[in-house]
């Protein structure tokens, strides 16, 4: 018995490693991301701000769609929806902007507790396309005469944003932490081990007990409120509101790649591929400023020829990283 | 009437149970009762409805007509895990572990406890089945005998105390196969579990059960001891044919 508990604490180490080098690699970036408006240019503050939004709204659709398997297509409704409440609170009302973000962020999970109930009775594909052609629908939504009057449909309207860029970057970059935060604390919970459960096999996972349907809901809606908070930030750092570009393809697409590439599932994962994708999308969009989306398809082609687990997971096969749910 | 009903020694009770998918009759007015701390056999011919009764049981498919009672509770229109909570557990004829899970995080998912309290659990139930240095490794990796024993143990993460086990012993070696019910038996006659067990091979049918019933074309043609069961004309006609 006590060579089969040490085994036990054998892989608990591991775990305590991987979580020691989390905390230092975190420690690092943290103490990077303080001084570098003081040492770094402007460029390099709003590249960061750009990295910092994406792995926030990656890690949000992670803690729904990575764990769970529901494959949200239909993503950009939360940001959107937030991005646009918050918008309006700021301009129209007058809002302290970090109030008006967390209120947006707050609506988008009204948003997702409603549809939810609707949507998650989809399986599979039909979740996927349904989510899809909702989001089509919010678009339209907001870009037509019925909401225009608070939404100035589909001509948009020009937001000044009220903050300076490194207030924004600051701002971006605590609600990316606590988004890796929150990532971390549910995958290591039973929660985020009844989510995967659900991916794996839904109905034995009621015939164990688990209410699937409560689990995803709760799930969508954390989802919903990270991509909020995103989706304020970014409207916020983009100037310009219009329903084209807060429910964009590519702001559809983007959380979709980033997880995949890096491990859905994973906490880190969202990190990984956020890193890959913004570093090769600067590059593409200075040589082939139209067409650098074609990169989402490269890389989504690369990954389901060579890496369908994505990074992370094929790292932990290979052993070069531990099995642990902690990375 | 509730009144009549015996209230304790019944676990599960199936009253008049239909169930039928289009114009085919899987159940066909069936009754049943189990007795507590008791193993009874299911057996029949295949497509006899014994999963199917099992899945009706737990909440995965709706009855046409019928009641089913779990501690005189009235079960039929609940939900498969509001079934399971109270006390239900079942495991599948194709066994349906976690794969891309641990051992261990198998178990915690059917945990309601904090996690420290889960993994205690899982531990001890592990430990019993010398299980405890595979509890990180991919439920996929075990070997099939251990995977059954995997979908027990997860029932009784559960705190499961009806176990419907559907096929526990197909494709598993003499000496696992025993081990596997001699467990099942000690937790019936020294944990209060009761067993219901769909079983095709007959050695472990007169080996462990008390009373076997046996259906055919999803009716109950005969219900005994195996001894009484065993020499009953309808029963060799289902398996063999006239």
């Amino acid at each position: 018995m006590t060579e089969n508990v040490t085994e036990i604490n054998t892989s608990t180490k591991i775990s305590q490693a991987a979580k020691r080098v989390s905390f230092a690699g975190g420690l690092l970036f943290f103490i990077l991301y303080v001084i570098l408006p003081f040492i770094g240019s402007a460029y390099l503050v709003n590249l960061l701000l750009i990295f910092f939004i994406y792995v926030a709204y990656s890690e949000g659709w992670n803690i729904m769609s990575g764990l769970t398997g529901y494959v949200n297509f239909g993503y950009s409704i939360f940001s959107g929806v937030s991005g646009y409440a918050s918008a309006i609170l700021i301009i129209d009302l007058g809002i302290y902007w970090p109030i008006a973000w967390i209120a947006g962020a707050v609506f988008s999970i009204i948003v997702a507790l409603l549809l939810g109930g609707i949507m998650l009775r989809l399986r599979g594909s039909y979740f996927a396309i349904g989510m899809l052609a909702l989001l089509l629908g919010v678009k339209l939504l907001f870009a037509s005469k019925y909401l225009a009057p608070v939404t100035r449909g589909g001509y948009g309207f020009p937001f000044i944003e009220p903050v300076s860029q490194t207030t924004m970057y600051y701002a971006a970059g605590i609600v990316t932490m606590f988004s890796i935060f929150i990532a971390y604390k549910i995958i290591t919970s039973p929660f985020g081990t009844r989510l995967i459960s659900i991916r794996e096999d839904e109905e034995a996972a009621g015939s164990l007990g688990i209410n699937a349907t409560k689990e995803k809901i709760s799930a969508f809606a954390i989802s919903a409120f990270i991509g909020g908070i995103a989706g304020s930030i970014h409207v916020a750092f983009s100037n310009y509101l219009e329903p084209d570009t807060a429910f964009s393809t590519q702001w559809t697409i983007l959380p979709i790649v980033m997880v995949l590439l890096g491990g859905q599932g994973t906490v880190w994962g969202p990190v990984i591929g956020a890193i890959i994708l913004t570093f090769i999308e600067e590059i593409f969009w200075s040589y082939f400023p139209g067409s650098y989306m074609m990169i989402y398809a490269l890389v989504m082609i690369f990954l389901v020829i060579w890496m369908p687990k994505g990074i992370i997971e094929s790292l932990k096969d290979k052993e070069v990283l531990p099995r642990t749910r902690a990375i | 009437m509730e009144s009549d009903r015996n209230h304790s020694e019944s676990v599960l009770e199936v009253k008049d149970l239909f169930k039928s998918f289009g114009s085919l009759w899987a159940i066909n007015n069936l009754s049943i009762s189990i007795e507590q701390g008791s193993i009874t056999g299911l057996i029949g011919p295949n497509g006899a409805g014994k999963t199917t009764l099992f899945n009706v049981i737990v909440g995965e498919m709706k009855p046409d007509k019928g009641q089913i009672f779990y501690r005189d509770k009235q079960i039929t229109s609940l939900k498969p895990f509001q079934i399971a909570r109270l006390g239900l557990g079942r495991t599948y004829q194709l066994i349906r572990i976690f794969s891309q899970m641990t051992v261990l995080e198998n178990l915690l998912a059917a945990a309601n406890t904090n996690k420290k309290a889960g993994i205690d659990k899982a531990i001890e139930l592990l430990a019993k089945f010398d299980l405890i240095r595979y509890a990180h490794d991919y439920a996929s990796q075990l070997s099939l005998g251990q995977q059954k024993v995997l979908s027990i143990l997860r029932i009784l993460m559960l705190d499961a105390d009806l176990l419907l086990l559907d096929e526990l012993a197909a494709g598993v070696n003499e000496e696992e196969q025993k081990k596997l019910l001699d467990f099942i038996r000690q937790l019936c006659e020294h944990e209060a579990k009761t067993a219901f067990i769909i079983e095709h091979d007959m050695d472990v049918i007169s080996g462990y059960c008390s009373k076997v019933i046996c259906l055919n074309f999803g009716e109950k043609i005969a219900e005994g001891s195996f001894e009484e069961i065993k020499g009953n004309k309808n029963v060799v006609d289902a398996y063999f044919g006239t």
